[in-house]
């Protein structure tokens, strides 16, 4: 029987909002479950290179190798991360080189699929694979899109990032009815990241101590006709920062801080998905 | 000018559109592959393709109830001639093609081959070919079961309106009144009537889905909207008839045009009549009923003293006729003839003031 695997492409329609955050330590928490995790960054940016400790690989060790048919032959750019304390995690890099390779998507007849088509030809052999993906919605998104089996999306709980958030949601709807994605891939949930419990906004809308619950985010999302499940909320800390800037996980750089286990709800559900159905 | 903060439920106005539309299409695209993959199975002998035998006892009618709305298998009523040679073919050379059953805590439900079902039972069989479906929701296998009955080809006119209108309600979360007037405001529409007062804010979207299901079954809008729905509106007697099949459709719709009066006679003597001959018995016993009311007028415009004084010595006749007393509908006739007076007393004493 094929094995399963979940791929996760972790989305917000806003920079800075805490996708490579999201992805490096839900990867760190799959690994301490025993899923083998790999990490694709799908953006041009880069930052999944700094949030892992590695250096910027030259164009033929990132994902613009493998979005180039003609040259891709199964070797996955991947490189093994965080291997003196924990095994089972690796990183297939984008950065700079990611920009020349999006033209690759309106040149090549299946350019939208070319992920999907590499993953399809040359799979991985990891449990779990999450694609990190751009600030704005993009040609990768789509990219990512047309090759995931869910998709995260992580926003602020602000107002403007909400609005941006509910257009991604939207986005997806809308592009997998129209790439005509077979199974199409579910949102896995929405991360609310540096939640500030000092905020008025942010209690509003994430129905702290609000009488009237309807305008709250957690009764929209359970409110849609496709009702979408929301995470604790990441609170606001420069730990994570910090931790990023030496390119680890929160998980190996402060085991014992709370929050770490948000992104082990994350792997959780993850890894229910990956055992949930043959 | 006031300015509100603005409602975060409005913001998400966009993903609801569309999550609605996708998940509809989807739906659609399942149902689709779904009928593909049976009817390739229908080629083919032998069960390769999945299909089991089952007993003909543990097969229910497909039952759906969802929050306040009831959608119901589609009623069907078969021509007892066609499934008896059914029953007789299915004898000879076994069932060609599976039925279709959803497999829930309750048992199996039927999905499509409610007539193969009846004609096992009439030919004694104990056990019959089936597809199980496993996990199908209720309302994948309604409209599966009505798309399928709509696409049957010796569907009744009203039993592919009951069909289109079903599964209408079930997508939109209409009325049958809502969705009715939805397909008048798109036909409206098409004949280039618009009227701004048929719609609303979400009426492209529901009429773009409704165009969908009518193309799926294969029905126009305009044969819909001009010849199906008038049958959900025949009197309950004649839709009754219609249903068992005693009448045919274009009869049905005759006499119902008709005066209610006549409507038992007509559905006694003109069942099996052609169009002809049931428009001249209906010309007959509308002008039997226009001709005693006339020859009424008439002699009541000649002598009216004589008219009175009948009817006061009938009533005094009958008031002592003990029929009147021991037979139901005899007393049941004389009190209609008292509620009468009554009401011609309280009009005469209206018109007096």
């Amino acid at each position: 029987m094929k094995q399963k695997q979940l791929r996760v492409a972790i989305m917000s329609s806003a920079g800075g909002t805490g996708k490579s955050t999201v992805a490096v330590n839900t990867a760190y928490q799959l690994a301490r479950m025993g899923k083998a995790t790999a990490l694709v960054d799908c953006d041009p940016n880069g930052s999944l290179a700094l949030f892992t400790g590695l250096e910027d690989p030259p164009t033929e060790k990132t994902l613009a190798h493998v979005l180039s048919p003609s040259n891709f032959k199964g070797d996955w750019p991947l490189f093994s991360i965080w291997e003196d304390k924990i095994s089972g995690v690796s990183a297939c890099l984008g950065g700079l080189p990611l920009y020349e390779a999006v033209k690759r998507i309106d040149q090549e007849p299946r350019g939208v699929y070319l992920l999907s088509d590499a993953l399809e030809d040359y799979p991985l052999k990891q449990d779990v694979l999450i694609f990190d993906c751009p600030g704005t919605i993009e040609r990768y998104h789509e990219l990512a899109l047309a090759a995931c089996t869910h998709v995260l999306i992580v926003l602020h709980p602000n107002t403007k990032a909400i609005n941006a958030g509910f257009k991604l949601i939207d986005w997806v709807y809308q592009y997998r009815s129209k790439l005509r994605l077979q199974p199409p891939p579910q949102i896995l949930g929405i991360v609310p990241n540096a939640y500030q419990k000092d905020a008025a906004m942010h209690r509003n809308h994430m129905g702290e101590g609000v009488a009237d619950e309807s305008e709250t985010l957690p009764s929209i999302l359970q409110g849609l006709p496709d009702p979408l499940k929301l995470f604790e909320p990441i609170r606001e800390t420069r730990l994570l920062g910090n931790a990023a800037d030496y390119g680890l996980p929160l998980g190996i750089y402060r085991p014992g801080e709370g929050i770490n286990r948000v992104f082990e709800s994350i792997a959780q559900e993850i890894a229910s998905n990956l055992s949930g159905e043959d | 000018m006031v300015r509100e903060k603005r409602k975060i439920s409005a913001l998400a106005a966009g993903a609801v559109g569309s999550q609605t539309h996708t998940l509809l299409q989807e739906k659609d695209a399942e149902i689709e592959a779904l009928k593909t993959q049976l009817a390739g199975g229908a080629n083919s002998h032998g069960g390769g393709d999945g299909w089991v035998e089952i007993p003909i006892n543990a097969i229910k009618p497909l039952s759906i109830r969802s929050g306040n709305q009831s959608v119901q298998q589609p009623r069907k009523y078969f021509d007892p001639v066609a499934l008896q040679e059914l029953a007789e073919s299915i004898k000879e050379d076994g069932l060609k093609e599976p039925i279709v059953v959803r497999d829930t805590p309750e048992g199996y439900e039927m999905m499509d081959g409610a007539r193969r079902h009846e004609a096992h039972k009439i030919a004694g069989s104990s056990k019959i070919k089936a597809y199980i479906r496993l996990n199908i929701s209720d309302e994948e296998a309604l409209a599966y079961a009505l798309t399928t009955d709509a696409l049957k080809e010796k569907i009744s006119p009203l039993e592919q309106a009951i069909s289109v209108v079903d599964l209408l309600r079930l997508k939109l979360h209409l009325n049958e009144a809502e969705v009715k007037s939805l397909l008048f405001a798109m036909q409206n529409d098409a004949i280039g009537k618009t009227n701004a007062d048929d719609r609303d804010e979400t009426y492209p979207q529901k009429a773009q889905i409704a165009h969908g299901v009518l193309n799926s079954i294969g029905v126009t809008l305009g044969t819909m909207v001009n010849n199906r729905l008038k049958f959900l509106d025949l009197a309950p007697k004649i839709r009754k008839a219609l249903e068992v099949g005693t009448i045919s459709p274009t009869n049905a719709l005759l006499i119902n045009k008709v005066d209610s009066r006549v409507h038992d006679r007509l559905l006694k003597e003109g069942s099996r009549l052609s169009k002809k001959d049931l428009q001249a018995l209906i010309t007959t016993l509308t002008k039997e009923n226009s001709a005693k009311e006339v020859e009424l007028e008439n002699a009541f415009a000649q002598n009216p003293v004589s008219i009175y004084e009948q009817s006061i010595m009938r009533m005094q006749e009958l008031s002592q006729s003990p029929l009147v007393q021991e037979d139901a509908r005899a007393r049941r006739m004389f009190l209609d003839i008292y509620e009468k007076l009554n009401k011609l007393g309280k009009y005469v004493e209206s018109k007096r003031r």
